[in-house]
This record gives structure tokens, sequence and C-alpha cells, in this order.
């Protein structure tokens, strides 16, 4: 007899109530966006803090809390792996909110709707994450890309913004509609869109048959092919320079960090939870992954290489950083149970440290703007360490463990996962890593020499202010990249109890 | 199963990849909104297509979920929509035209 605990449903009800509320208040607000953006701040803030609590208590529930049912079916599955992603998302949208209204004020787009909007796309990702139906996946990933694609062109008399809205739009719409198609298909294999259901199905008992292999596994290519474009991987990943250069960089920040992590969540959660039960099936699935991380991070690395604009570098980082994310997931593949709990709290670990890192060089970007525009080219960035030096050191740290240089975050996160991969016996994959990281080195090394050795070329880092929320956005991240690197037992211990408890 | 969805979803994936062909190969943002609105309709047909020929849990065949799901996609690509022609709308206030080989400020 199905249990239903209808707080499961909070993490995301929080953000979605206060984004409608807000949402529809804010025209009445009016010229004074301060309040609006203090209010959501806060908002922003809960949906911190709910899920933290809910974690520390969850392990009275039995770790699993579940509701909104229909007929047996649970829609909303509330756990510990879902609670930590809903953390995270909740601290992105924290760090990204301290650098919107500067930036916005700077390039003179400032509109009170972007705060609530925030909240929205926070919302959705709590619900992608925090289900175990593919229908509410589906769902949730619309609530996030709509919201994105009004983010994305928020200032509509900048053409910059509007391609990248655009390009955005069409190429995530293309995209779901392979999400869809890919539903339709597993529905007609299984009879069931639900994970549980969906593995049944493909291990062949509780009464749930497979009635077409050739179905399901199209419906798997389908859903991967969504997914990959979501998180960037190569061949897909063509969309995202452009659009992360386009949009407005606290925007970029956001989407860097979140939309991967509900993007790989996912992932994780359908790739374990649903087909991972019979070896016939993965031996379909692992090669592919393996392959799309391989080259994912293979051409991120080597496309960054001949930027020269800072923010579309750090565009192609991420696409390099998704490839590593990938390749957390492969061993998952030996079906074994310790590969499973390796690899995912790899993959989550990986993840929080990618967030501060990649937010907190986002930030100092941020801060580059003149005449109302992006101005992130190199040479704007040359000699920073002599006009502002402690702007430098933290963008050197973001950039540091961006590399993957001991004792910084980018360093842990990566060595779990070289050692989740290397432990699940594939050798050839964490030497690729290795490679790559190497490759990856060069560029950010390329930016540090020029950030701390060259002269200043122009006078734009002089002028500079930073403005009091950025700093302690950036002082979060700093700290953050630090205690991760030093003491990541902190979170990688909790992960790993977290993956053991979500029951595959 | 029960019968055989076969051609229905043989005619949907033939939707499907004309509505892609649309996509990759035509200039105008319209045209192409078309051709994403064809791929996702094509997916409803498959979904409320094999929704009809699932067993039942008691005697007989169909199952609701499909249809179900096709009402959620049909309003979710209705929202959808609404952004993006909006999007379109912009693009065209600052240029005159909405031809996507114009948006050339930032490279493919």
């Amino acid at each position: 007899m199905p249990v239903f605990q209808h707080f499961a449903a909070l993490p995301t009800l929080v953000p979605a109530a206060f984004g409608l509320v807000f949402l529809v208040f804010a025209p009445f607000i009016g010229n004074d966006k301060k309040w609006l953006w203090a209010f959501t701040t806060a908002a922003m803030g809960l949906t911190i803090v709910i899920p933290a609590i809910m974690l520390a208590k969850i392990g009275l529930y039995g770790d699993v809390l579940e509701t909104a049912g229909v007929a047996g079916n649970f829609m909303v599955r509330t756990d510990r792996l879902a609670l930590w992603l809903d953390i995270l998302f909740g601290v992105a949208g924290l760090l990204a909110l301290l650098i919107t209204p500067a930036y916005l004020d700077r390039s003179d787009s400032h509109r009170p709707e972007v705060y609530p909007l925030f909240l929205i796309a926070v919302a959705g990702m709590t619900m992608m994450v925090g289900s175990n139906h593919l229908v509410m996946i589906f769902v949730g990933l619309e609530v996030l890309s709509i919201t994105l694609y009004v983010l994305c062109g928020l200032a509509r008399d900048r053409s910059v913004q509007i391609e990248a809205a655009l390009k955005y739009f069409l190429l995530g719409a293309f995209s779901t509609s392979f999400l869809v198609f890919g539903l339709a298909l597993i529905l007609g294999a299984t009879g069931r869109l639900d994970l549980p259901g969906v593995a049944s199905a493909v291990i062949g008992i509780g009464g749930v048959e497979l009635h077409d292999r050739a179905l399901l596994l199209a419906g798997l290519a389908m859903f991967l092919i969504a997914f990959a474009f979501k998180v960037g991987a190569v061949p897909f990943h063509f969309w995202m320079p452009d659009v992360y250069q386009g949009a407005p960089t606290p925007v970029t920040a956001f989407m860097a960090a979140g939309t991967k992590a509900a993007a790989f969540g996912v992932l994780l959660r359908v790739l374990y939870v649903a087909f991972s039960g019979a070896d016939e099936i993965v031996s379909r699935w692992a090669p592919i992954i393996a392959l799309l991380a391989v080259a994912t991070m293979l051409v991120g690395n080597v496309l960054a290489l001949v930027q020269t604009r800072v923010k579309r570098l750090l565009a192609y980082s991420s696409v390099a950083h998704a490839g590593y994310l990938l390749l957390a997931l492969v061993p998952a593949s030996t079906g074994e149970y310790t590969g499973k709990i390796l690899g995912g709290s790899a993959l989550l670990f990986y993840l929080f440290t990618y967030t501060f890192m990649t937010i907190g060089a986002f930030i100092v970007v941020s801060l580059f703007q003149s005449d109302r525009e992006d101005a992130d080219h190199f040479s704007q960035f040359a000699g920073l360490w002599h006009r502002r030096p402690l702007l430098a050191a933290a963008m050197g740290v973001f950039l540091l463990s961006l590399t993957g240089i001991p004792p910084l975050g980018g360093f842990t996160g990566k060595y779990v996962v070289f050692l989740s991969v290397l432990d699940a016996g594939h050798p050839v994959l964490a030497v690729v890593m290795g490679i790559a990281a190497v490759i990856g080195a060069a560029y950010y090394l390329r930016v540090l020499m020029l950030m701390f050795i060259a002269k200043p070329e122009e006078d734009l880092s002089a002028r500079m202010v930073v403005p009091g929320p950025a700093g302690l956005a950036l002082a979060i991240a700093v700290i953050a990249t630090f205690v991760l690197g030093i003491a990541p037992f902190l979170l990688y211990d909790p992960l790993l109890t977290a993956m053991r408890a979500t029951a595959f | 199963m029960v019968g055989d969805p076969g051609p229905y979803l043989l005619l949907a994936t033939i939707l499907f990849v004309i509505g892609a062909f649309g996509v990759i190969s035509r200039r105008g943002a319209i045209t192409i909104l078309m051709s994403i609105e064809l791929m996702l309709n094509s997916a409803n047909l498959a979904l409320v297509a094999v929704s009809r020929f699932l067993p039942a849990a008691g005697q007989g065949a169909g199952i609701p979920d499909g249809q179900v799901i096709g009402f959620l996609v049909l309003a979710i690509a209705a929202a959808e929509v609404a952004v993006g022609l909006a999007i379109v709308i912009a693009m065209f206030r600052l240029r005159e035209s909405v031809d996507v080989d114009l948006a050339r400020l930032l490279r493919w």
C-alpha cells in the first residue's frame, strides 16, 4: 500500500510558489527593484535551507519520500540524491542572483521579472531530479528550458542576446522533440514510463513484459540524444559556446552550473534505475556514453585552445567538463553495485566542485563590461594582477581549480572521477581523461599568464567597481573551492551515503 | 502487444524525419518553428498509437497513459511556441528579417 508523504514535493513547491507570486507582483513594485531582488534572494535561500533540513531528517522516513501518486505510480520521489542536487541548484541560483542586479544596471537592461524567473528555473530543475517518472522529468525540463529561453533574451534591444536566445530556443525545442519521441517509443516497448516499471520490463520481472526490444533501444537512443544536447556533449555541443557567449553573464553562470547538474542528475537516475538491470541493455548504452565522453573531453579542450574571449573560452571549457562528468557515468556499466556507488558519488561530487569554480569564473567575467557590452576579450584581462590583485587572485584560484591543480576542488573532483573509472576497469578511458586535462591546462594557463605576467593594456580594469554582493559571491565561491579541495570528505562521504541510500 | 502499432509508428517516424530535415535545411525562423511542431506532433501520434495497442490491465487493449501524455505535450509545446514566437518577433524588430543565416554575430 503506497504511503503518500505530501511534503516530499516541498523542494519544488517552495521556489515555484515564490516564483509565481513574485512574478505576478513584479509589475506593481515599480521602479524599486531592490526589494524584489531582496525577496527573491531570501526565497532562494529558503530553497537551499528546506532541502537541507529534509536531508537531515530523511533518515526517519527510510530515506525516501514519495507523493503525488496516480494509481500506485509515484510521480514525486525525494531521496538523498534529489535533495543534494536541490541544494546545488539553490546555491547556483543564489550565486547568480547576487551578481545579477549590478550586471543588469551596467548593461542598462534591468527588468523586474528577471528575478522570479530564476526561482521558476530552480523549480524546474528540482522537478527533474526529484522524480521517478519520465513524464515528470519531461515537464521539469520544459519548465527549466522555457524559463531559460526568456532569461537568455533579457535585453530585447540587444542583437547578441536575442540571437543567443533564438539559437537556444530552436535547438532546445529540437532536442525536446527527440525526448518526447523517445518517451513514446519507451512507452510502446514497455507499457510503462515510471522508472521502476521500465526497469522491471528491462529485467523481465514483476509482470511487466518487454514487448519490443528494438523499440526500447530506439527510445533510449532518442532519450540520450536529447540529453546529450542539454549537457552539450560532442557532437551536440555546437549551440553551447554561442548561447553562453550571447546570454547575460549571470544567466550563463546559472546555466553552466545548474542546467548541467539537473541534466546529469536525470541521466544518473534514469540510466542507473531503469536501464542498468540487464547486461544486454547496458552493453548497448555504456560504450555510447564512453564514446561521447571521450569525444566531448578532447573536442571541448582542443577548441578552447583557439579562443580569444574569456566567456567563450569558459563555454568550451564547460563542454570539456561535460565530458569528464559523462565519464563518471561509465562505471555503472560494470553492473556492479560498488561501481555504481563510486561512479554516482564521483559524478555528484564533481558537479559540486564544478558549480563553485565555474560560477566563480563567470562572476569575475561578469564584472568586465564597458559601454553596456561584455568586454571579456583577452586584452581586457592582461595585467589584471597589477591593477586588481584580489580579483586576479580569485580568478587564478578558479582557473587553477578548473585545470585540476591540488589542493583545489577541481583536483579532488577529477581525482574521484578518475579513480572510479579506473576501479571499474577502464584504464584507457582514465588515460584519455588525463590527456584531455593536460590539453585543458594549456588554455587556462594562458589566461593566467596574461593576468599575472603581461602588462595592463586597457584601462577597463582600473575603472571597474566590484559591488558588495558580487564580492560576497566571489568569497563564497573561493572558500568553497578551497574547502572541497582540502577537506573533500566533508561532502564526499555524505554523497556516498546518498548514493547507497538511493537504492538502485 | 495487442495488434500491431507498426504502421502508425512508421508514419510517425516519417513525419519526425521530415520535421528534422526541415529544421536543418530551412533558413526562416518561422519555418523552423513549424518543422519543430511537426516533430512534436509526430511524437504525439506515436504516443497515442502505442497506448492504443498496449495490453490493458484487465482484458483487451488500450491504456490511457499515452493519450494523457499527449495532452501534456500539447500544452507544453504551446507554451514553448509562445516564448519562441516572442523571440522571433524581437529578432524581427531588430533585423527586419527572420532569416537565421543573418544571425551571425555569434559564430555557429
